[in-house]
Parts: structure tokens; C-alpha cells; sequence
């Protein structure tokens, strides 16, 4: 019976997300590759349908479990960098796993609403898509003004943009593998560990209770926030999750802590809608959709509901698991000596930056850290780190 | 919003996928067409440059066939196409033998 099958593939994808979520380095994007490789085999086995629903549930079951690493252990990808921010801060009062649960409530009170949506952006997309394109490049270059105008350091911030800018259209335009790991970790993740480690940072006892609470308008604002940003920002050809968080909240004005709350809910909502956009305007906006479409090329309503009913059901699994898994994080960071454990972080992170990209993807971390490391020094703020994904997504609007 | 009310959304959430689950599987076919390595249909446009040509066939004309080298194509003529499916820019498109 194909619905058990179709379960099967569900149980199966988030076996496969709670492992790439929880490894920094491993993308679904990866994975999904790997899975389409080997698909001429798998097919002797199990339909294109199992396939493809695998891959939907594994990405949406990444999109919950990220959050964990980021916050933990400071390494984020693409579409956790921002979290990482109020994340660490969070875990460094001892409430690692609140900031875990702020993410997983934006996960799932976005999944719901967006899964109903899908009508509306069925309709929406193609006369979006084809009216707005033109006006994303101005779009960018205000936010970017805005990010910029309202930084205490403006000097240090444009000093900042500039140079990560710099970094990011050296990094993406050459040939290197892997190229965002090197660069984000560099730039989020391994400053910050060094630095904690000269401040001698300890984690803290963590304390898994719910201690951060928003107020009504906080939580409205932050998932209004994900949903519009995961939806109709990440529309646009060279748009990523971070650039859609930075947007959306120079729009909705989060506190920080919602930001997490924005955040979680957008990548959950952004691999959604990436299947939306393949049915609406036949664009996929994510590497595992790609992939997916190798195995599966024609997208049908019956499809696209039989991945949203998969996205329900692995989001609910996710939910469960997230918040289980982050209490065992939890307990198991605040056991180990914090010292030893970032030590190990960079060292890891500078093995998989070797592994995945060789003597270019370390030069390319060194590099990384010392710019992730003066916002910190000089106090401005570090989103404008950011520059590394904005200005070659600008200058690709407007060359 | 404390840990509680988030399982319980989330169990509800696994509730209200399964039956959804259960409607749509039931509109597809069990034997799903595998990787596709062959396309049949009638010819819509052919563009043809220097060392390619890129033909829309009906009814796959979301994925356009490439060909590459010069092959001379008629609109409204039916053709068999060989090949492999390969990604190129964010799209997917049917690389012929």
C-alpha cells in the first residue's frame, strides 16, 4: 500500500535529518546528492515517490535539528547564521535549550499556517515573481543602507561589510568545494569560540525550563516575520535564509530573542515553499529540491500535497525530537570543560574546512575569523558580517 | 509557550498529516515513473545555436531536451528521445544520447 510506503519514507527522512542537523558540515544538500547518485539502485527497490518524500521529510527534520549545533556549539550554516547570535548568548546565561525551544516554536507555528497557504502562494508566485524581480537589487542596496545607518560603529560596520563582501565574491566565484562552510564558520563560529576563550567563557549551568517568555505581539511579529520572509523574499534568485532574516527584520522589528523565533520559522517555511515554487513557476529555490527533481522532474498537485502532508508529519516528529535532543545537549555541555570543548569545536571545524576544501578552504577560514572577530572587538554589529552574502547578491542584480 | 502546548501541537500536527497523507497518496500512481531516460511527445519549438539545440517537446515542456551538435527538427513532428536528466542553472533539462 503506497501510503505505508509513503510513511516509511517519512520515518526514514528523519532519521537522515536528525543526522545532517546535528553534524556541522553535513548539509541536506549533501545528502540529497548522494541519494540521487545512487538512485538508478534504489530504484530496483522503492518508487520515486519514496524517494522524493525522503528528501522533503529530511530537509524539513534538518530545519528543526540545526538550531542545536548552531546554539551548542556555535556552527552554523547558511540558514542558521543569524540564530547563532541570541543562540550563544542565551546559552551562556544557561539557557541553551530555551534558545532551542524559541526556534522550534517559529519551526512549527510556521509550518502549520504556511502548509494552508499554499492555495494563496500558488496563485501569488507567478505574478510576484515576474513583477517584482526587476526592483530586488534596490531592495537589497536600502536594507543594506539601513543595516549600516543604524549601527553605533558606522565606520567599523562599513569596514566590515566591505571587507567580508570582499571575502564572499572571492569565495563564491572560485572553484572551491564547499565554499559557504569555510567562510560561516569562520566568521560566526570560530571568532566567537576564540574569543571565549581569552574571556575564559564558561557554560553556565543550563537550566531546561522556559525562561525567556514574548509577549502576544512578539510571538505574532516573529512568525508573520518567518512566514514572509521564507515565502516571498526567498522567491528571488539569489536570496538565501540569511539575507530574507536581515530583511524581514529591518521590516517586522523583532526583539532579539523573537529573532530566534524568526529565524526557525523561516528555513522551515523556506523548504516549503521551494517545492510551492517548483509547482507555481517551475523554479526550484533549494539544492535538495534540485536533487529531487532529478528523481522526480514533474511536479503535480498530488505531489505537492502528498510532500506538504510528509512536511506536517515530520515537523511534528522534529518538534518531538528537537526539544528531547537539545535537553541531552544540555546536559551534556554543561559536564564538559567549556575550554576543551571550543578547542575541540575549532579543531573540528578546521578539519572538515581541510577535509571539504583543502589549503584554500583554511586560508579562507583564517581569513573569515579575523573578520568575524573585529565586530567584536570594536562593537558594532555582527550581522554586517553578512556583506559576504549581500554584496555578491547585489552586484549580481546590478552587473 | 510552554513544552507541553508545543507537543501537543505537534502531535496535532502529525494528525492532520496523515489523513492528508492518505487523500493525496491515493491520486498517485504506486508505480511511479522511475529516472526518466526517455521522452516521447510532439516538438513545440526548437532553437538552435552554434553547437546546441534545445527542443520544448509536448507534453514535457517544462524540461527542455538538449542536443548537442546540429539536428534539424520540425514543429508538430513526433519524436523518441534517449538520455539523462541533469541539473543546469537552478532548472532541470533532458540531455539527449
Amino acid at each position: 500500500m503506497i501510503v505505508i510506503e509513503l510513511f516509511l519514507a517519512i520515518v526514514l527522512g528523519v532519521c537522515l535529518g536528525i543526522f545532517t542537523g546535528l553534524t556541522p558540515g553535513i548539509h541536506i544538500n549533501l545528502v540529497s546528492v548522494i541519494i540521487v547518485s545512487i538512485s538508478s539502485l534504489l530504484l530496483n527497490y522503492v518508487s520515486a515517490i519514496f524517494l522524493a518524500t525522503l528528501i522533503v521529510s529530511m530537509g524539513i527534520t534538518h530545519t528543526f535539528l540545526d538550531a542545536i549545533p548552531s546554539i551548542f556549539l556555535g556552527a552554523p550554516d547558511t540558514d542558521t547564521v543569524m540564530a547563532v547570535l541570541p543562540g550563544h548568548k542565551l546559552l551562556l546565561e544557561g539557557l541553551g535549550w530555551d534558545a532551542v525551544r524559541l526556534t522550534v516554536i517559529g519551526s512549527l507555528l510556521c509550518l502549520m499556517p504556511c502548509v494552508v497557504f499554499i492555495p494563496f502562494f500558488i496563485l501569488a508566485f507567478p505574478f510576484l515573481f515576474e513583477h517584482l524581480k526587476s526592483y530586488i537589487g534596490y531592495l537589497l542596496v536600502v536594507l543594506l543602507g539601513f543595516i549600516i545607518l543604524k549601527d553605533k560603529s558606522k565606520l567599523w560596520a562599513i569596514f566590515v561589510f566591505i571587507f567580508s563582501g570582499f571575502l564572499g565574491l572571492i569565495v563564491l566565484n572560485s572553484d572551491i568545494n564547499q565554499p559557504l562552510f569555510s567562510m560561516l564558520s569562520g566568521m560566526f563560529g570560530i571568532s566567537a569560540l576564540l574569543l571565549s576563550l581569552f574571556n575564559k567563557d564558561s557554560v553556565p549551568v543550563q537550566m531546561n525550563d522556559e525562561c525567556v517568555q514574548l509577549g502576544k505581539l512578539e510571538y505574532v511579529k516573529s512568525l508573520a516575520g518567518g512566514v514572509f520572509a521564507g515565502s516571498f523574499i526567498t522567491l528571488f534568485p539569489g536570496i538565501g535564509p540569511a539575507q530574507a532574516a536581515a530583511l524581514s527584520n529591518s521590516i517586522f522589528k523583532v526583539e532579539e530573542y523573537s529573532y530566534l523565533v524568526l529565524v526557525g520559522g523561516l528555513n522551515t517555511v523556506n523548504f516549503i515553499i521551494s517545492l510551492v515554487t517548483l509547482f507555481a513557476i517551475n523554479k526550484a529555490r533549494n539544492g535538495a529540491i534540485v536533487s529531487m527533481m532529478e528523481i522526480l522532474p514533474n511536479m503535480s498537485l498530488a505531489r505537492l500535497g502528498v510532500f506538504s502532508a510528509a512536511a506536517l508529519i515530520a515537523g511534528g516528529i522534529a518538534t518531538i525530537l528537537t526539544l528531547k535532543i537539545a535537553k541531552a545537549f544540555s546536559f551534556m555541555i554543561e559536564h564538559v570543560n567549556y575550554k576543551i570543548l571550543s578547542v575541540c569545536i575549532i579543531c573540528f571545524i578546521t578539519g572538515l574546512s581541510f577535509y571539504f576544501s583543502g589549503f584554500f578552504g583554511l586560508l579562507v577560514l583564517l581569513v573569515s575569523t579575523a573578520i568575524g572577530i573585529v565586530p567584536q572587538v570594536t562593537g558594532c554589529c555582527r550581522s554586517n558580517a553578512m556583506g559576504c552574502l549581500l554584496l555578491p547578491v547585489i552586484l549580481f542584480y546590478f552587473l | 509557550m510552554n513544552e507541553k502546548v508545543l507537543l501537543v501541537i505537534a502531535i496535532i500536527c502529525i494528525i492532520l498529516g496523515l489523513p492528508l497523507l492518505y487523500f493525496c497518496s491515493q491520486y498517485i500512481i504506486a508505480n511511479d515513473p522511475r529516472v526518466l531516460s526517455e521522452i516521447t511527445g510532439v516538438v513545440a519549438s526548437v532553437n538552435s545555436k552554434e553547437k546546441i539545440t534545445i527542443v520544448n517537446v509536448i507534453p514535457d515542456k517544462g524540461i527542455p531536451v538538449v542536443f548537442f551538435g546540429n539536428h534539424s527538427f520540425e514543429k508538430g513532428e513526433q519524436i523518441k528521445v534517449k538520455g539523462q536528466l541533469k541539473s543546469y542553472n537552478n532548472g532541470v533539462e533532458f540531455v539527449a544520447e
